[in-house]
């Protein structure tokens, strides 16, 4: 008996979903719960798993179409059935590229747009573009500027456009879906890299920062058992991003032994050295080095004493950079991103520091070059301005080690006379893989780490 | 060319004359009282039945195409009905002396000798035999149909489905004798002895010695009939059948334990018009039909012309003339004078024809005229013969019925593609016979044999690693794939010009003169009608054939006989026949305009035919290999530049052993990932060329893919190939406009559009002539034509500059000048 799986509804505002790929093919067989297609919405990326059992007899649209939902997307049944009547309107069983999704979506879609041939968005000029460029646009959505084909008669071929791509506002999905309906691509978006969205299609400008989805509230599930009091349930699906994040984090900790050393290191001498250079900033253009900014390049000194931590570790083999490539995470308000100081052994505190200023600024809103947030060989993670004391962070895999920075406390010290005096210290917490590295080393690093930030003019001095 | 026979001046210079012995022309002068003693009352009766069942059949069809109904019945016939009414008693005088194994071969107009032959074979053939026939031929489908609600004899039964069968082929029904494929034209039963009718005229001269010569080779009992028209006369591929059964080299080369000439009778049904064309006297010179006999050979063709209005004058030639061929003194050329009552077809309204002339013949008409003989001759009585008559009417009248009953007659539903299944076979048979296959020597005691073995089978990649002559070449590997053959299928036989002492043209058979005796290879005339169709021929009688053509040009000599014939019988027998075929065609260069040309697009626009055009001796090897063993025509390409030439890319040497390739596999002979050249033919060296020069000069690596095939073809690796690349350059030496590689490019573009960085271009020869060897460089595609198309074409290259004019202004241009 032929059955008929539909376009979930993947959000309570979501009308239409982005198909972005089939698991599956005709003919293939197909049990309930099987992933048969991966769909986006603007914010998420969606498995879609089958809602019956049989062969695949027909796949209603097209990779790269914009499928109302709860639109028949495939037909399941025995080989041979007649799947026609399961067919949607406007949708064409294995359709090449132009056949369109009809305006069978509900009216407040916007619109079930066609996925028409995104070159008719390319550059300014009239340059022919080849069938596989516009393979290469499809594949890779971006906002094709002006181009000099390179092919016989200016043709633009696949490597015109492929050299483009690299340094060109993308369209995320629903974008490029938008601009092949002929709405207008701004120059940058608001997204990750500048990458344009939706939200960002038919602006002229990039849009502030854009802000998180607005949860929207939906009616209870069923009558609230009390009469005075209801509760209201807030679904707040994931955004794509947020599913990187609790994958990653969730991996590192299935696939390593970590474990976590605290440590402190005495700041009062680093406290009085970042008044002096507050105090000297206007004239020697310092401004705005902090005690952060001071035990980063402190951890950096000591990586490149212990490069064992300064690793990746996979398929039992340790790889040990000799650039330090400096993760630090950065509370954003699309959530915890990592951006990464590449050759960080190569700055001044000073270079450092306003890199890192720079850096943060891009990732908080929302511009920063991807590019920029991979690579780390080491992270630093920083929660003493929220006060937290002591903490466990969690490696980035295939990193072997975080070293998490925490509040600095008073402590009463007794000196070699018997006197009691109060100083400054601040908290480290080294979480390391002790597949790799075992508590003494740990221990050692962070004695290096104690010894830099207590004699942290001295090793300046020493460059 | 043999060295046996020699040839003197003072013979051929003697003087003397030709002297030509009377031809008899309707001699049969035997009395009643004489016919008396050589029949009995029932075969006389029989005689009149066939006849009147022959007239019944035709009489209905003719009915139901001029008048839509017969006796009420209604019924549109959409297809063809060549009616030979008038001709009945030719058709069962020749087939009463005809036995089972004899086979018939016919024309457009044979419904009443396939009834003739069929009603005769059920007389003669053991009733066990014919039971298990009917009841296996497609698995019981047709015998179902009469079977059902019938009693009576197994030869009446057999009657019935004779005539059901029949009407059913031609009325395009699945229980069919050809499950509708064949149909009128083509109607046939080869386990009566009725071999294919031919829709082309004189279609049967050309192929019915090829069955003859089964018979000959294989020590087959029984003759062939070859029943063709008068007008067939002037078709060339009816005089080359002549030539080829004629050849004096059966009764003087040949082994005579073998039987000596071809068991062939060429029977001319003459009923004096082809369509409108009056040969006697306006189309043709003869005036006697038999006539023509005494130009074949000395023999005169034992010519003779009967009367085909006395059914007894009939049955006796038929009689005396295959006592002669069974004899080996074949071939045997009758002209059966007859007369077509009807039309040549419905639309035909006897516009070249007096009423008079029609109304005289319908007064001769030879079944009442029989009739009479019988009841006056005191043999049987009126009532008698009514009785038999109302009952042939009352059967046949039945069949009919049947035959167009949608019901239990259905059409072949098209959509369960059976004519995909049966269009090639894709059989493998390994023999056809399990006799000893027959050699004149041990193939180790063979000279060519023992070079071939002290080759050096790997050539290097450059071709040059060893001395040309010591090289394993294109030509051994011909020798050797068709020495494994030989030794396996005894049946397997090659023929062509020059194939036996010269070792074919181009030496890929020498060493075969001597391995082999005459007829598993010889020399034919220069007939490549006759040597194409006698290979069909053969073939459609159980036996594997290699026939081989000089020249690709000479295509168009065989023109009918490869692509009516040849390529189309298997899917027209509804899978009954099988066509283990290969034709070898040798495709030329230096010779110019009429020997340099590339007809490959002409056999692939053919259904039915595998191409094949390997160009290394691995691929040769292992391609030819398939061909042989497999049961479907291939057209085996050769190139004349290649055949000295050893094998550059199969590392290992080609294998001593057997090995097979399928055909429709194109090979990666290059890996690349920036351009895909694929090639069919010689061209593939010049696309290796034009790779070198891509990677040296331009740092664009190419991949270079060998068709081998063109059909069938799997175009993964085509695809797979432009998925990487993105684009494609098609080269081959055939002319450019309707080039193969024109096809291979439209569907590569439907099936890589969204991968294509340009359009596939495609180079061939230019759309003129070929020149003089001195010129062809500027005729055949060149490494500069390669490099030019792509940079016009494709892209850019930088820094070059082209050498000839690829540019798109240039295609429209020589298109609109049509050249």
């Amino acid at each position: 008996m032929a059955n008929a799986v539909v376009m979930p509804k993947a959000g309570n505002t979501v009308e239409e979903c982005l198909l972005s790929k089939w698991r599956v093919k005709v003919g293939d067989v197909v049990k309930t719960g099987d992933i048969i297609c991966d769909i986006e919405t603007d914010k998420s990326a969606i498995e879609v798993e089958s809602t019956g059992d049989g062969t695949v007899l027909a796949l209603f649209w097209n990779e790269g179409d914009l499928v109302p939902v709860l639109q028949n997307i495939m037909a399941l049944g025995n080989p041979g059935e007649d799947v026609s009547a399961f067919a949607p309107d406007g949708a064409a069983t294995a359709a090449p590229a132009e056949a369109a999704p009809a305006a069978a979506a509900p009216a407040a879609a916007p619109a079930a747009v066609a996925p028409a041939a995104p070159a008719a968005a390319s550059g300014a000029d009239n340059a022919p573009m080849s069938p596989r460029a516009r393979k290469f646009v499809a594949e890779h959505p971006f906002v094709v500027p002006a181009l000099a084909g390179s092919g016989a008669g200016g043709r633009i071929m696949e490597k015109d456009v492929a050299a483009a791509y690299q340094s060109a506002a993308r369209l995320s999905p629903v974008a490029a879906a938008m601009q092949a309906a002929g709405v207008a691509a701004p120059a940058a978006g608001t997204g990750v890299g500048g990458m344009i969205l939706g939200a960002d299609m038919g602006k002229a400008a990039p849009a502030a920062p854009a802000a998180a989805a607005a949860p929207a509230p939906t009616a209870p599930a069923a009558a609230p058992a009390s009469d005075s009091v209801v509760d209201v349930i807030t679904e707040k699906p994931f955004p794509h991003i947020r599913k990187i994040i609790a994958k990653r984090l969730h991996e590192s900790l299935n696939s390593m032994a970590q474990y976590t050393l605290n440590a402190e290191a005495d700041v009062t001498g680093l406290l009085a050295l970042r008044q002096r250079i507050k105090d000297g900033a206007e004239n020697l253009g310092l401004a705005n080095i902090n005690i952060g900014d001071m035990v980063m390049f402190a951890v950096i000194k000591a990586l490149q004493k212990h490069p064992e931590f300064n690793a990746e570790f996979s398929d039992n083999v340790l790889r040990m950079h000799s650039s330090i490539n400096m993760g630090f995470a950065c509370d954003t308000p699309r959530g915890l991103m990592v951006p990464v100081l590449h050759n960080a052994q190569t700055l001044s505190l000073a270079e450092m520091a306003k890199t890192v200023k720079s850096m943060a600024k891009q990732a908080n809103d929302g511009n920063i070059n991807p590019d920029l947030l991979t690579g780390a060989t080491f992270t630093v993670t920083n929660l003493g301005a929220l006060g937290i004391t002591t903490f466990t962070p969690v490696i980035s895999a295939p990193q072997v080690a975080i070293l998490g920075v925490c509040k600095t406390l008073l402590r009463p010290v007794r000196d070699s006379k018997g006197a009691v005096e109060y100083r400054d210290f601040i908290q480290f917490s080294l979480t390391m893989n002790h597949m790799v590295l075992d508590g003494a080393p740990g221990a050692r690093f962070l004695q290096t780490i104690k010894n830099i930030v207590e004699n942290f003019d001295l090793i300046c001095i020493a460059g | 060319m043999t060295k046996k026979l020699e040839i003197y001046p003072e013979e051929l210079f003697k003087k003397g004359q030709i002297d030509f012995t009377p031809i008899p022309v309707c001699a049969y002068s035997k009395t009643l009282a004489e016919e008396k003693k050589l029949y009995s009352k029932d075969e006389f009766v029989t005689i009149f039945h066939d006849m009147m069942v022959l007239r019944t059949f035709e009489t209905i069809i003719n009915e139901i195409k001029l008048k839509g109904e017969y006796q009420g019945v209604k019924y549109n016939h959409a297809g063809p009905a060549h009616l030979s009414l008038g001709q009945e008693c030719a058709a069962v005088g020749q087939a009463y002396s005809l036995d089972v194994n004899d086979l018939i071969f016919g024309s457009h107009r044979s419904h009443s000798e396939i009834l003739a032959k069929g009603l005769s074979a059920i007389r003669k053939l053991d009733d066990a035999v014919l039971e298990k026939t009917m009841r296996e031929f497609f698995g019981g489908a047709t015998l179902k149909v009469v079977e059902k609600n019938f009693s009576g004899s197994i030869k009446d039964l057999a009657r019935h489905f004779l005539i059901y069968g029949a009407y059913a082929e031609i009325f395009a029904r699945v229980t069919g004798f050809n499950k509708g494929w064949g149909g009128s034209m083509h109607a046939f039963f080869t386990p009566f002895g009725i071999y294919p009718n031919n829709a082309i005229v004189g279609g049967s001269g050309s192929v019915s010695p090829g069955a003859a010569l089964f018979k000959r080779v294989n020590r087959q009992g029984g003759i062939v009939v070859c029943n063709i028209g008068d007008a067939s006369f002037g078709c060339g591929p009816v005089w080359e059948g002549l030539m080829f059964s004629a050849m004096a080299q059966y009764r003087t080369l040949w082994d005579q334990e073998l039987g000596g000439g071809l068991p062939l009778l060429v029977n001319c049904f003459n009923n004096q018009y082809g369509m409108g064309g009056q040969t006697n006297g306006e189309t043709m010179g003869y005036e006697f039909m038999a006539r023509i006999g005494a130009g074949v050979n000395p023999d005169q063709m034992h010519a003779e012309r009967v009367n085909g209005y006395d059914p007894l004058a009939v049955i006796d030639a038929v009689k005396r003339k295959k006592e002669i061929l069974l004899a080996g003194r074949g071939p045997v050329l009758l002209d059966v004078v007859t007369y077509r009552i009807s039309g040549h077809s419905p639309s035909d309204a006897s516009s070249y024809r007096t009423k008079e002339e029609l109304d005289r013949w319908i007064a001769a008409d030879a079944i009442p005229a029989y009739a009479k003989k019988l009841v006056s001759g005191k043999i049987a009585t009126q009532a008698e013969l009514d009785k038999i008559q109302s009952g042939v009417e009352g059967l046949v009248f039945d069949m009919f019925k049947l035959a167009i009953d949608p019901e239990i007659s259905p059409y072949e539903p098209m959509d369960s593609l059976f004519i995909e299944t049966v269009t090639f076979s894709n059989q493998k048979v390994e023999k056809f016979c399990d006799r000893e296959p027959e050699f004149l020597q041990k193939l180790e005691d063979n000279e060519q044999y023992k070079r071939i073995m002290a080759k050096v089978r790997f050539a290097g990649a450059d071709g040059k690693a060893v001395p040309a002559m010591k090289q394993y070449n294109f030509n051994d590997a011909v020798f050797e794939a068709m020495v494994h053959r030989y030794s396996i299928d005894p049946t397997m036989v090659a023929f062509g010009e020059e194939n036996r002492d010269w070792g074919g043209a181009f030496a890929c058979y020498r060493g075969l003169t001597e391995l082999l005796p005459y007829h598993r290879l010889f020399n034919s005339p220069i007939s490549e009608a006759a040597i194409v169709g006698a290979a069909v021929g053969y073939a459609m009688a159980g036996g594997r054939a290699v026939a081989e053509l000089m020249y690709c040009d000479f295509l168009g000599r065989a023109g009918d006989e490869v692509f009516n014939q040849l390529s189309k019988w298997q899917a027209m027998s509804g899978g009954i026949l099988k066509m283990p075929v290969v034709l070898r065609i040798s495709v030329g260069f230096k010779y110019g305009a009429q020997h340099s040309q590339d007809w490959s697009a002409l056999v692939n626009h053919i259904p039915g035919l595998k191409v094949v055009y390997p160009v290394t001796p691995y691929d040769a090897k292992g391609l030819l290999n398939t061909a042989l063993a497999g049961t479907d025509p291939v057209i085996f390409l050769e190139s004349q530049q290649l055949y000295g030439k050893g094998e550059r890319f199969h590392t290992e040497g080609v294998p001593v052993g057997y090995y097979e390739i399928p055909i429709g596999e194109p090979d990666v002979k290059r890996v690349g990932k920036d351009l895909t050249m694929i090639t069919f033919g010689p061209s593939l060296f010049k696309a290796l060329d034009a790779a070198d020069v891509l990677a040296a000069k331009h740092g664009l690596e190419a991949e270079v893919i060998d068709l081998r095939s063109v059909n069938p073809l799997d175009y993964a690796k085509l695809v797979e190939s432009i998925k990487k690349t993105g684009k494609v350059v098609l080269v081959n030496e055939a002319v450019e406009r309707g080039n193969v590689m024109h096809n291979i490019a439209a569907n590569l573009t439907q099936l890589c559009f969204d991968y294509l960085d340009a359009p596939p271009v495609v180079i061939g020869a230019r759309n003129w002539v070929s020149p003089a060897a001195e010129l062809e460089s500027k005729y055949f595609p060149q490494v500069s034509w390669i490099l030019d198309s792509i940079h016009e074409r494709i892209m850019p290259l930088a820094g070059y500059t082209p050498e000839t004019n690829r540019t798109l202004g240039e295609l429209s241009r020589t298109s609109r000048l049509g050249v």
